[in-house]
């Protein structure tokens, strides 16, 4: 809520775009002195880039001072600003504030963004004017203005040199002048005036009364119960917007124009609204609504009526709040929403539900695109689902009976314009349509405090709750009221407190009636007390049974008739009239008062009110006594007397009576106020009645429209009908022909079958066995007598039904026929038909028979290829000739492929001789499944009147076998002579009559001949004289025994010399089994024997050698091995020995003695090392050869042996017996080795005196088979030593030949352990053995075996 | 009853070897009882005399001739009453084929026979002073060669 302005300052806000720097310069040139405080803010649409000199050029236009604005700076009279580009400018407390602009916000629509500032802080003192320029910027602070009631102009368009910006505004309804540039000072200067002048005039009452008589006259509507500010305000903003000067002047132009009073009656309504107007409201009252819908069942109704709904943003957002709240449920109640309003153009504009963008600014996208549906690019419509629950009407709440039984009723911002009274009668309005705990909805800043026993307050959001009260209000609803009563209570109610204008005689008035002595009530016409003045313990009690401030029933039982009589005729005549006195008793004493009824002068609300004077009587006491006295008079005045009691109790039944009729009244008056009620409703429902009412003709015209259209459709029916006949009549034509062609097929027969192959149709002249009508629905292929016919007939239907066109041939009884089938769509029906046409081809057949026996007998395949379609004619034999499949149809390129390569050539050349001469007749090779085929090919080309082919006729003759035979033959003549020439032996053929056929290469070469030289008989003259008669003889006899034979003979070389041949020669018998001559071959066998001879031997010699090898090296490995081992460890020992004994005389320094002790031990092991490493040596050394011609003489080597022991012998006193030993083949070296060895060996190992015996024998082989197991010999001679020694344990006999092995420790026979080693070492050289047997004395004999030969 | 010496017997055809033994042996601060042998068939018919005390330790020499090392090896632990006798092969030879033959047959200990004086004392010194009884139940392939 802006703060109301206090300053006078009016300020202009003028926007402009392209064209207005014109318009500007026009406007402002007229600028002149005025006597009100004016300031003017131009706002430009201006290029940031641009220094804008604006402000320069306008100062030198206008009288007023023109000056760029500045931020903050304070807005004076009479001065013109004007705003800088890249700026925003608004107002604020009369100061111009400025906001940098970005260059992105160029596009931001800079006056209106002034304009509304504008309007907010000046309200009534704000002046918009929207000049020439593009676009639609200030429209919208125009509107804003213009609601905020100041005052707008936009530059008459036609005047505008762009004129968007002014059309813009001006479509907005808010502009209040359309003049051009140079006018709006003047229309500016009288708008300031006027309102000023309107503002300080007096309005009179009286005119304004008018103005409202006039009003109500012509729109129906009592505007009298509106506040009077607000009317006020609409007939000020009227007269100004008509430059009037006056109120008074204003209504006598409504007087002779009344159409302004429509125009004041539109602007008088309040018509602001929009969608969810105050939406924490509308969220609380979402709420109450869920609540309230929760206690409703399916089927249940909920109605709601929006009061005051102007342009229907009101009830539209209640249905779509219904919507949102139940969803898709919402089908499932019986939604109404009335929406009211006494503005019949607002009620228009709601049912049309099209609203401008702006309006659903307040809305969630999502609701926009669920609830409207666009229809352009500004407006939105709702849809029908939500129209439909909404029944616009118009309707005046201060006339008009309500809806009732509603859920929710909605009137914001209505009530607000009414004054207090109207306000109470609205809220009983409301409280009586509520249901019974129903809602009610009020504005923002309105409340129920008029009314406030009638609703709840349910939060503080303004929704209320109707409340549990009884009804103790009326509810009249009448059309015409009379506003002076109106009038009359404002003045009572003005008057109360005001003394100051009080007279004298409303002084005097006011002292009678307060101290008027007696006390009295005011009653209505049904004599119901509303004031009471005075103390009337007297005459009123408080009566029992339910509250009830009726007069009579409140007065005491006397007095109650003369009330009501007195009621009655004072109603009656209208006048005061007084009863006579009553006397009454109360509390033992006795009263009198005297009743008076005076009508009050004055009606309130169309009311009649009365006095009524309770006057107390205090009777004279003389009148007392009287009435005592009268008491006990005489017989006259007891009659008297019976008659006052007869009358006493006439008066009692009258008394009764009236009451009687009175509580009858009482009846009918309840009747009454229902019957009342009832016809409020009633109307109530009239009301809706009309509504719906509404609603069926907007369906009605509907339905009229969907009438028109089906209309329409019936015409185009019968149209199409027509022209349906039309086609039937030709297609009835049609089949009449085709029948008849049906009828008529020559030599065959046409078929119609259907799906499951029956015939549904047949005709033509071929149907002879059959008549038509007899095998009608009968299965088709059943027809064929033969099974595996109907089967193929079958198949063939059945494929057709695939869709495939079916060519078959079948035969029929003693008849061929051809059948073609094809599938086709019968129109009209559903399912596929079979077209099934058969032909007679029995003689074609027979034919065709006959040519194809004749072909195959012929082995022939003939054909016939069309060069136009490159296609040989379907041949299911030349297909098959080719390899391929039956089926296929054969081109030229086929038959190519089958070609062989190799003769593509010489077919192609054979080709054009073929196209040239028109014969066809040559050889070719055809390759088919991986085999050749020799074909010859027979035939004619036939060609047109230009020689180009068209057709080739020809046979083709398999010639393979034929070819195959030659071919084999030639094959095998020529392997033959191959071989025959090649072979290394001569070989030759004869025939049955001893005839030499044949002789080979090389016999012609051998003997230097030629091939004639030998046929016949003339091959003899080769053989040696010798020999040919045998040779020839040979010859004849096997021929003549047609036996396979052989001879040797000399055949003579080319240069005389003579060789043996061996010649064989095998009858030669044909398939027949006919002797047919020889075939032979002669061989020279010398070459061949020696040949292999040497052979042999090599191989011989070879393997010998290798065996050899072979051996030794196996020998050696295994020696190595050992040796090696027995080396190391020999070695070792007096190494170590030595080191050990060193280290003892390193370390010890003792005595001399001990010292040498160690260093002789050391030497010995030395010593000792040393004799192994010769040994070793010598054992290793022994690997030469034997070489053949070593023939030794063993005596000799003995001798020398002894002679080098000399010493030893004589030293151990040795015998030696000797004996001739012989020679043998060996090294001498080595055998005195042995010898040596063996003889120190017996004298070492020998506790006694040595004898040594020496002999030698020569021994067989055969009986040293336990000693020597590979004799190489077939003799050897032994050579034995005997001793007389230790001799030797026999288990031990292998193990002393190995090399270092010994029997006995080392300290007792010194030695190195190889002596016997190298002994066996030497007698393997010799290729003899070693061996030792026990003697039987003791000691041991070594035997020495050598080989001989 | 608690002697503390041991008994040893060495049985070694090389003259200068048994020398350099029992030299090692009295140099050796430990109580000895020492027994020689020369060859093998010796040894075992003395081990096997009735009232002979076997000895704690036995001192085997590989290369004999006639009864060797390792043949004596296998008569003394095929033996009920002598293959208790702790054996020690005491060698010139280090093949791997003399090792695992002997320690196969039983063996306790292989020592090879040093080149050094000193080293030879060590060695039987350590020989000496091992706890048979410990070492014997953890007996295996390498802790069987005794080595400096």
């Amino acid at each position: 809520m802006a703060s109301k302005d206090k300053s006078n300052l009016y300020v202009l806000g003028i926007g402009a775009s392209a064209g207005g720097l014109d318009a500007l310069s026009k406007f402002l040139g007229q600028f002149n002195g005025i006597d009100f405080e004016l300031c003017v803010v131009v706002v430009m649409h201006l290029s940031p880039k641009y220094k804008s000199e604006l402000a320069a050029i306008l100062n030198k236009r206008c009288k007023w001072p023109v000056i760029t604005a500045e931020h903050n700076q304070k807005l004076e009279a009479f001065k013109v600003y004007v705003a800088p580009p890249n700026h925003q400018i608004v107002i604020s407390k009369d100061q111009l504030i400025l906001e940098e602009m970005s260059d992105e916000y160029q596009s931001t629509p800079s006056v209106d963004h002034f304009l509304t500032s504008l309007a907010k802080a000046k309200k009534r003192k704000a002046i918009g004017i929207v000049l020439s320029g593009f676009g639609e910027d200030g429209s919208k602070g125009i509107k804003d203005i213009k609601r905020n009631y100041g005052f707008t102009l936009a530059q008459l368009p036609e005047t505008a040199e762009y004129k968007n910006m002014p059309m813009a505004a001006i479509e907005t309804d808010s502009v209040d002048a359309i003049v051009p540039a140079e006018q709006m000072f003047d229309e500016i200067v009288h708008f300031i005036t006027n309102s000023k002048t309107i503002a300080s005039t007096e309005t009179k009452q009286n005119t304004i009364d008018s103005i409202f008589e006039l009003l109500e006259k012509r729109s129906g509507t009592n505007f009298s119960m509106y506040k009077p500010s607000t009317i006020m305000r609409r007939i000020t903003y009227r007269i100004n917007a008509l430059r009037l000067k006056s109120i008074t002047e204003y209504y006598e132009l409504i007087k002779e124009n009344p159409r302004e009073l429509d125009v004041l009656f539109d602007t008088v309504l309040i018509g602001v609204t929009e969608f969810f107007r105050d939406q924490e409201a509308f969220d609380e009252l979402r709420k109450q609504l869920e609540i309230l819908i929760k206690e409703k069942e399916f089927g249940d109704s909920l109605r709601i009526w929006s009061v005051g709904c102007a342009t229907g943003e009101e009830p539209y957002s209640l249905a779509i709040l219904l919507h949102e709240i139940l969803g898709p449920e919402i089908v499932n109640y019986h939604i109404q929403i009335f929406a009211s309003d006494i503005d019949e153009k607002a009620i228009n504009y709601g049912r049309k539900a099209v609203y401008h963008k702006d309006s659903l600014e307040n809305l969630p996208q999502e609701w926009i695109d669920k609830y409207f549906e666009q229809k352009n690019s500004i407006h939105y419509e709702l849809t029908k689902e939500i129209k439909q629950h909404i029944l616009f009407t118009r309707h005046d709440i201060t006339n008009d009976p309500p809806f009732v039984k509603l859920d929710l009723i909605v009137c914001r911002n209505l009530l607000i314009y009414f004054n207090n009274t109207l306000q109470k009668q609205s809220f009983q309005i409301f409280h009586y349509s509520l249901r019974p705990k129903g809602l009610m909805f009020l504005g923002k800043s309105e409340s129920v405090s008029v009314a406030a026993n009638l609703f709840k307050k349910v939060n503080k959001f303004k929704i209320y709750r109707k409340a549990d009260t009884s009804i103790g209000y009326q509810l009249k609803f009448s059309r015409y009221r009379n506003k002076m009563g109106t009038r009359d209570e404002v003045e009572d109610q003005g008057m109360k407190g005001n003394t100051r204008n009080m007279s004298i005689i409303d002084i005097a008035k006011e002292t009678l009636y307060y101290k008027y002595e007696h006390p009295f009530v005011i009653v209505d016409e049904h004599s119901d007390i509303k004031e009471v003045h005075g103390s009337l313990r007297l005459y009123m009690e408080i009566s029992q049974g339910a509250i009830n401030f009726n007069l009579a029933k409140m007065v005491n039982p006397e007095l109650t008739s003369e009330v009501k009589a007195l009621q009655a005729q004072v109603r009656k005549t209208g006048v005061a009239h007084t009863s006579h006195i009553i006397r009454f008793k109360l509390y033992d004493q006795e009263h009198f008062v005297r009743l008076k009824m005076i009508p009050l002068v004055y009606r309130i609300n169309d009311s009649q009110y009365f006095i009524v004077i309770f006057e107390k009587i205090d009777p004279e006491t003389r009148n007392l006594e009287l009435y005592d006295k009268l008491e006990t008079m005489d017989y006259e005045n007891l009659r008297i007397k019976v008659l006052e009691d007869e009358l006493a109790s006439t008066k009692e039944h009258l008394q009764i009576f009236t009451e009687e009729l009175e509580s009858t009244n009482e009846e009918l008056q309840t009747i009454n106020e229902e019957l009342q009620s009832a016809n409020e409703e009633l109307k109530s429902s009239n009301e809706e009645l009309e509504t719906s009412n509404e609603e069926l003709q907007s369906a009605n015209e509907e339905l009229n429209t969907a009438n028109q259209e089906l209309r329409l459709k019936n015409d185009l029916l019968i149209e199409k009908e027509k022209e349906l006949k039309e086609e039937k009549s030709v297609s009835e034509k049609n089949e009449s022909i085709y029948r008849t062609i049906a009828e008529n097929i020559p030599n065959g027969t046409v078929c119609i079958l259907n799906e499951k192959l029956e015939i549904e149709y047949i005709a033509g002249q071929g149907l002879t066995d059959f008549k038509a009508e007899d095998i009608i629905g009968k299965y088709m292929p059943h027809l064929n007598p033969k099974k595996k016919e109907a089967e193929r007939l079958e198949k063939i239907c059945k494929a057709t039904l695939q869709g495939e066109k079916g060519r078959i041939e079948i035969s029929f009884k003693d008849r061929f026929y051809e059948i073609r089938t094809q599938l086709f769509d019968y129109p009209f029906t559903d399912g596929k038909k079979i077209f099934y046409l058969t032909q007679e081809i029995t003689e074609a057949k027979r034919s065709q028979r006959i040519l194809e026996t004749a072909l195959e007998a012929a082995e022939m395949v003939v054909f016939e290829y069309r060069y136009e379609e490159d296609k040989f004619v379907n041949n299911k034999r030349l297909a098959q000739f080719l390899g391929y499949s039956h089926n296929k149809t054969i081109k030229d390129k086929d038959f190519q492929d089958r070609i062989h390569p190799d003769d593509l050539e010489k077919r192609n050349q054979e080709m054009k001789n073929a196209l040239e001469t028109g014969h066809l007749n040559h050889e070719l090779r055809l390759v088919v499944d991986d085999k050749i085929k020799y074909v010859r090919l027979k035939g004619a080309i036939i060609s047109d009147d230009f020689d180009k082919p068209i057709i080739c006729v020809a046979s083709i003759y398999d010639i393979t076998k034929d070819k195959d035979y030659l071919y084999r033959l030639e094959e095998s003549e020529k392997r033959f002579k191959t071989i025959a020439n090649t072979a290394p032996i001569t070989i030759w053929i004869s025939d049955k009559n001893k005839d030499c056929l044949y002789v080979n290469k090389n016999w012609l070469d051998y003997t230097g001949s030629t091939f004639e030289d030998n046929l016949g008989d003339k091959w003899v003259q080769f053989i040696h004289p010798d020999d040919r008669k045998q040779a020839k003889e040979s010859h004849d006899i096997a021929s003549e025994n047609k036996e396979a034979y052989s001879v040797e003979y000399r055949v003579r070389r080319f240069d005389g010399t003579y060789k043996w041949f061996y010649n064989h020669g095998v009858p030669n018998f044909d398939s027949d089994g006919n002797f047919n001559g020889f075939f032979g071959s002669n061989f020279d066998m010398n070459d061949k024997i020696e040949f292999t001879n040497k052979l042999e031997k090599s191989v011989k010699e070879r393997t010998q050698e290798l065996v050899d090898a072979n051996e030794t090296l196996m020998k050696l490995n295994l020696n190595l091995e050992e040796f090696a081992y027995m080396a190391s460890h020999d070695l070792k020992e007096p190494l170590r020995k030595i080191r050990t004994f060193n280290s003892l005389v390193s370390s010890n320094d003792e005595d001399q003695q001990v010292i040498s002790k160690y260093t002789n031990k050391i030497e010995q092991s030395a010593d000792r090392m040393s004799r192994l490493i010769d040994s070793i040596l010598d054992y290793s050394r022994i690997e030469e050869q034997l070489s053949k011609d070593d023939q030794i003489n063993l005596d000799e080597i003995l001798n020398d042996v002894i002679a080098d022991l000399t010493l030893l012998i004589e030293d151990r006193n040795v015998n030696i017996i000797e004996s001739d030993l012989g020679e043998v083949h060996g090294v001498p070296i080595r055998i005195y080795q042995l010898f040596s060895n063996l003889i120190r060996n017996a004298i070492k190992f020998n506790t006694n005196d040595p004898i040594i015996e020496i002999r030698s024998e020569i021994i067989d082989a055969s009986k040293l088979s336990q000693i020597i197991l590979n004799p190489k010999s077939l003799s050897y001679k032994k050579i034995s030593f005997t001793d007389n020694g230790i001799g030797i344990e026999p288990d031990k006999r292998d193990y002393i030949f190995k090399p270092f092995k010994r029997l006995n420790p080392k300290d007792k026979y010194p030695g190195t352990g190889i002596g016997l080693a190298i002994c066996k070492k030497i007698m393997d050289l010799h290729n003899g053995f070693i061996d030792i047997e026990s003697n039987e004395k003791g000691g041991s004999v070594f035997s020495l075996y050598f080989p001989l030969s | 009853m608690t002697d503390n010496t041991i008994k040893i017997v060495l049985t070694d055809d090389d003259s200068d070897d048994r020398f350099l033994f029992q030299m090692a042996i009295d140099q050796i601060e430990i109580k000895t009882n020492l027994r020689i042998f020369s060859n093998g068939n010796d040894l075992i018919k003395y081990l096997r005399l009735p009232g002979t005390i076997l000895p704690d330790i036995l001192f085997l020499d590989l290369n004999m001739e006639g009864m060797g090392g390792l043949e004596c090896l296998r008569e003394i632990k095929k033996d009920p009453g002598l293959k208790g006798i702790t054996v020690v092969i005491y060698s010139t030879s280090s093949s791997e084929k003399d090792i695992e033959q002997t320690f196969l047959a039983g063996a306790n200990i292989y020592l090879n026979k040093p080149s050094n004086f000193e080293d030879l004392k060590k060695g039987l010194k350590r020989v000496l002073t091992t706890d048979w009884q410990y070492h014997t139940s953890n007996l295996n392939r390498n802790n069987f060669m005794f080595r400096f």
